[in-house]
């Protein structure tokens, strides 16, 4: 007799873009079927599929696992969908994966002057490196200086991660919007995040 | 600054904060006509603790500038710039 597959755990709650997320459980079958995420668009369910790196089974004991890439997506909460092979059914687990967007937690200096580096600390920039920008307005119009970044590091395990990015020339003096953008466009900012300082001369 | 006069050829140190980390120019700036001019001057080295922000600029003072009270204008990359009084001295 086939049993239908059952989700015991997935790795982690929430994530973002180009993360490995673990699923495990049994019967999901020894063939590699599909995995998607699932979410509510127009009042509807649209499902976004999943590159799938590994799908095994133990074909003694039902023991099952999959490994699946987070895709592009805007932030979301998500049905995590395990879809086997052939006529097996599908299972969910409602609501169990959320896109999260990049968070800044601290910045090491809010304040500073062209071509300082700075060092953004924050959760969820992802493993793709993305943008930093100042932000200010023109008129009253938002504009955005983009920031050349020196490095870009996230901590698979955690989401943890640290941005360096270089403080652009030719900014006048004065507050900035500190803006991180991942590589699928999410973005967090920190209104006022950073200060251009004047140049000063001590008497 | 240190001192805050000399005569051409002798080297200053500019103490400050915020100059950034690339360097700079270093100005003497006066008036022709009503019209203001500058002299570049040659600078030396350009340092700047990234912790405190806080730095030294050396420069050398340029020839052919008569004796005379001058503008010191130090300007960065961020289209910041800070002005300061220098006294050159006859040779």
């Amino acid at each position: 007799m086939v049993k239908p597959p059952e989700i015991s755990s997935i790795e982690r709650a929430d994530g973002t873009t180009w993360d490995h997320i673990t699923i495990r459980g049994k019967f999901f079958g020894t063939s590699k079927g599909r995995v998607y995420l699932e979410y509510e668009k127009g009042g509807a369910p649209y499902r976004t599929n999943c590159q799938v790196l590994s799908w095994t089974m133990d074909p003694a004991t039902g023991e099952s696992e999959i490994v699946f890439v987070v895709p592009r997506m805007v932030p979301q909460v998500c049905d995590v969908v395990v879809d086997p092979y052939s006529t097996l059914p599908e299972t969910e687990e409602e609501d169990g994966f959320t896109v999260k967007p990049p968070e800044i937690v601290s910045v090491n200096t809010n304040a500073g002057t062209a071509w300082d580096q700075i060092t953004i600390h924050g959760n969820f920039f992802g493993m793709k490196k993305g943008t930093v920008y100042l932000g200010y307005l023109v008129k009253g119009k938002p504009t955005k200086k983009n920031c050349s970044v020196a490095s870009w590091t996230v901590d698979p395990a955690t989401e943890k991660g640290d941005i360096v990015f270089v403080v652009p020339p030719g900014l006048a003096p004065g507050v900035y919007d500190l803006i991180v953008k991942n590589s699928v466009g999410s973005s967090d900012t920190e209104v006022g995040g950073f200060t251009v300082k004047p140049l000063r001369l001590f008497q | 600054m240190n001192p805050n006069g000399g005569k051409a050829g002798d080297q200053i140190t500019i103490h400050g904060k915020f100059f950034g980390m690339k360097k700079g120019k270093v100005y003497l700036g006066y008036l022709v006509n009503g019209k203001p001019i500058k002299k570049n001057c040659s600078v030396v080295s350009w340092t700047v603790d990234p912790a405190t922000e806080e730095g030294d600029i050396v420069f050398v003072v340029p020839p052919g500038l008569a004796p005379g009270v001058y503008d010191l204008i130090v300007t960065n990359n961020s289209a910041g710039s800070d002005t300061d009084t220098f006294t050159m001295s006859e040779n």
